[in-house]
């Protein structure tokens, strides 16, 4: 087999020899070398899925809403796989389907088609009595994910929990209108690439709340939402994931006071080559704690040079080949790689913009970042171990060369580059401008280093290395992105709509 | 009103005694002895008439009662008017023999379709049994033989609003089939090639049912049946007289219009389970024919345009040509919603041992397994065929050095 895997930018660069990679024993490179690298400590686990960790904010894992009601469907604990799997096939418009306290062997996945007969239902609500009291364990079941639900309007999850299901935990497909919240998806045991892959996973919907819950992990994502729009996430707590919490080929999304940690990677924010036509812009990250996101990296490796498992373990929050990115307020600390990449698809792969890519491109998608404003954020303790494969070059390019040091935050500056030489002129593609520029501002005293200087010119060859260091480069501003916001049943969810008390929420006003 | 006449099977001597209004079902006679064959209650019906009416609009609770066999407990056999029929290159079920009819209504016809699944008429009934043998090697089921256990029988009615799918669980005595949406989770054994095989026989409920009988026409998705295509029929069937040709049988009864001269039809190969002792003396072309067919008739109504899985790239149909499609055949193409870990591509040519294709039909980890419904054994005969194959390509970009 030929290698195909990590060919990334830096990866091909000359003057970068093997060998030096055996001597890899890096020291601390400024922002305090007190990072922590123990997020994956197994007393700091949940003894069982009926406990949560001590430090849920307030009320997440025990909140008790009401699940019930005149005209519920009561499931039957004593068959329960029989009993859920009729209340899902036979939902109706306004069905209430209740599970009750109890762990349960689940014998299959439950799915819930809304279009298996007649008009597509509109508006069904799953609950449970709790995510510390409803526990669907689907280790014993004959199907790959743990709940599916497609085709269908306005449905709502909340006080359960999804444990162990082989693929992923909850799906939801061709959706519009999903409020999930107060809901945990969990994997026990140490991080192992045989976790399910996303824990709470709409894909290809629209109007998306997702809140309140708990993800722990995932070999892929905890919360993933793709290939959708008008979506917020917020005040989830994510750990022991590969990917805390990712936002991918989507638009209008809003992230935020999440606590992301122990993951691999943070928060994600990513735009793939997936040629569907769904790609992603205009996604906001603020006033989350992302901190000890430096579990080793248990994805499946995979010849998917966008797949989660290039996250380079000890990364906070990552922007990959994505559009109108705006990160603000976030505390971000004790990462053993960096506080925040912002990098082209090239990192991922230096042929993007070659042949293999031309549909893709055609097709919308750009392996670009513009218009990224990474400002106000709280950094420290960064860079104490930065490690990865993908990045391997890029550590060494840093920590050898003379007057550079390894940064808080990388940009990686190539796809910019070639923009601004006019190599991307056959796309349509000119110099950035003012507005598609990346910008670091005020995030405090955090280094910054690029690889690639956008200012110096590329030449046939491809990019020219011309990295960079320091606590100013790149200082620009945007004007604030819009909020994101969505409709679920008639009602208007969002920052500054239905939240006015949260702390950005009420200023955004 | 139909009567029902109680049959009672004993074995090797057949005793029927009439009741009337068919009402309990206690034969009266001792319990069966473990380890004979069952004595089993089968009901007759003495009329032949399908129940239409109901077929069209209502889920009854017991198969029986739609009338669609002679016998209460035989749905493999003596159709009320139905059209047994079989496919070449038949869909891997957990080594199930399979058992298909179907009823058109009178003075009704399916519209021949090249590539797609026959037009068939409002009112259509296809009926799907699935058979568990105690060995695979005897294969066949009798009501009053113990060597084959009915599992399941899956309708699949053509109502006025579309397609629906019943399936109907064949109780453990095999005397009766009950509408089961839900599904079940069944403990199963086989012997297959001298060896046993423990495992859990999943019958899918109805939402799983229009996972991979789905179309995705563009506005919605509608429900469809699978095998009764040209390419997969157009093959010979014994209707007692001898072997003829399925599609010309149809034509001649008057089921199917449209139908152009057999040389113009699609053909896919025969490919059953004895075949695979043949795979070494196939040639290249009889390779690539077989997997073919195989492919199409078990991943292409998800892999296949309009499918679920239409969006992964990988497009299976029989009649996509591999010269020029080969990327929609998985060759060295990356899978876009799968990380295998160690393999990269769908189809490596010459490296089946590294092809995800064939890893993911190669496993019963249900993290991994392909197809994702309706199989929780490893078909050791068509991953032989996907496996020779696969070495039998011509080297890719992707292919190991020689």
């Amino acid at each position: 087999m030929q290698n195909n895997r990590n060919k990334g930018l830096v990866g091909a660069l000359p003057g970068l020899a093997a060998p030096m990679a055996i001597a890899l024993v890096m020291t601390g490179c400024g922002g305090g070398g007190s990072s922590s690298s123990g997020g994956a400590k197994a007393d700091d686990k949940p003894a069982s899925a009926y406990s949560y960790p001590a430090d849920m904010p307030a009320d997440v894992a025990t909140k008790e809403m009401a699940c019930g009601g005149e005209d519920a469907i009561e499931l039957d604990a004593n068959n329960i796989t029989d009993s859920a799997k009729i209340a899902f096939l036979d939902a109706q418009d306004g069905d209430v389907i209740v599970f009750p306290e109890g762990k349960f062997n689940l014998q299959d996945t439950l799915t819930l088609d809304g279009e298996l007969g007649g008009a597509r239902v509109d508006g069904v609500t799953i609950c449970g009595q709790g995510m510390d009291k409803t526990i669907l364990d689907f280790s014993q079941s004959v199907g790959d994910d743990g709940l599916f639900i497609t085709n269908i309007n306005n449905v709502e999850i909340f006080g359960l929990a999804v444990t162990e299901a082989a693929n992923n935990a909850i799906k939801l497909q061709h959706a519009d209108g999903v409020k999930i919240h107060y809901t945990a998806t969990v994997w026990q045991g140490e991080p192992d690439k045989g976790n399910g892959a996303y824990g709470l996973y709409p894909v290809e919907s629209k109007n998306v709340l997702v809140e309140n819950s708990y993800v722990r992990g995932s070999a892929d994502a905890g919360v993933y939402v793709g290939q959708s729009e008008n979506i917020v996430v917020r005040n989830n707590v994510a750990e022991y994931n590969v990917a805390g919490i990712e936002i991918e080929n989507s638009r209008n999304a809003d992230m935020y006071n999440n606590i992301a940690r122990y993951n691999t990677g943070g928060l994600l924010v990513f735009d793939l080559p997936i040629g569907n036509g769904a790609y992603g812009s205009g996604v906001r990250v603020f006033g989350n704690e992302v901190y000890e996101n430096n579990t080793k990296n248990f994805a499946n490796s995979s010849s998917n040079p966008g797949g989660v498992h290039i996250v380079p373990p000890g990364t906070g929050v990552i922007v990959l080949s994505t559009d109108n990115v705006e990160i603000f307020d976030n505390t971000i600390e004790k990462h053993d790689t960096l506080a925040v990449a912002v990098t082209s698809y090239l990192m991922a792969d230096e042929d993007a913009f070659g042949a293999d890519y031309q549909g893709i491109i055609a097709d919308g998608w750009l392996p670009l970042v513009r218009n990224i404003h990474v400002h106000d954020n709280s950094i420290a303790d960064t860079g104490a171990n930065p490690n990865g494969a993908l990045i391997q070059d890029l550590i060494l390019l840093f920590s050898f060369t003379e007057g550079l040091q390894w940064s808080h935050i990388i940009y990686d500056g190539a796809a910019e580059q070639l923009a601004n030489t006019g190599a991307l002129m056959g796309l349509g593609i000119g110099a950035y401008e003012a507005g598609d520029k990346v910008c670091f501002q005020n995030n405090s005293g955090a280094t910054i280093g690029y690889p690639y200087d956008p200012a110096t010119s590329a030449t046939e060859a491809g990019p020219t290395l011309s990295p960079a260091f320091g606590t100013d480069l790149l200082d620009c501003s945007h004007e604030p992105l819009p909020a994101a916001s969505l409709v679920f049943d008639g009602v208007t969810y969002g920052c500054g709509v239905d939240d006015t008390t949260s702390e950005h929420c009420a200023a955004s006003l | 009103m139909k009567t029902l006449i109680r049959l009672s099977l004993m074995a090797g001597a057949v005793a029927l005694a009439a009741c009337g209004g068919g009402g309990g079902s206690s034969s009266g006679g001792k319990a069966p002895e473990a380890d004979k064959p069952v004595a089993k209650n089968c009901q007759i019906s003495e009329s032949s008439d399908v129940n239409w009416t109901a077929l069209a609009s209502e889920n009854l609770t017991k198969l029986s009662d739609y009338n669609l066999f002679a016998s209460s407990c035989d749905p493999t056999r003596d159709a009320h008017g139905g059209m047994p029929y079989d496919l070449n290159s038949p869909l891997f079920t957990d080594y199930t023999s399979k058992y298909r009819f179907v009823f058109i209504p009178d003075g009704e016809a399916a519209a021949y379709q090249q590539n797609d699944v026959f037009d068939f008429p409002v009112g259509t009934v296809i009926s799907k049994t699935f058979a568990m043998p105690a060995e695979t090697s005897h294969r066949g089921y009798s009501p009053d033989e113990s060597g084959e256990r009915l599992l399941e029988t899956r309708l699949l009615i053509h109502r006025a609003d579309g397609w629906t799918a019943l399936p109907y669980k064949w109780n453990a005595d095999g005397t009766e089939a009950t509408y089961t949406p839900q599904g079940a989770q069944l403990p199963m054994s086989v012997v297959h090639n001298g060896a046993q095989q423990n495992f859990t026989y999943v019958v899918p409920d109805k939402a799983q049912c229009k996972q991979c009988h789905s179309y995705d026409n563009g506005d919605t998705n509608v429900f469809i049946p699978i095998g009764p295509k040209a390419r997969h029929l157009n093959g010979d069937f014994d209707y007692g007289e001898g072997p003829v040709n399925q599609l010309t049988h149809w034509q001649s009864e008057g089921l199917l219009t449209g139908l152009p001269l057999l040389e113009n039809v699609d053909q896919v190969p025969v490919y059953k389970d004895a075949d695979a002792s043949l795979l070494d003396g196939y040639s290249d072309q009889q390779l690539m024919d077989a997997a073919k067919g195989y492919l199409d008739a078990n991943c292409s109504h998800c892999h296949g345009v309009g499918g679920t899985a239409a969006y992964t790239g990988l497009q299976l149909e029989f009649w996509r040509a591999y010269s020029t499609e080969k990327e929609k055949h998985g060759v060295c193409k990356s899978p876009i919603a799968y990380d295998q870990g160690e393999m990269s591509y769908d189809v490596v040519p010459g490296d089946a041992a590294n092809s995800i294709l064939h890893f993911r039909m190669n496993t019963t980890n249900n993290q991994d397994s392909m197809p994702r419904l309706g199989r929780g054994l490893i078909h050791q005969e068509g991953v032989a065929l996907i496996e020779a194959w696969i070495n039998s390509l011509p080297a890719e970009a992707c292919s190991p050095a020689s």
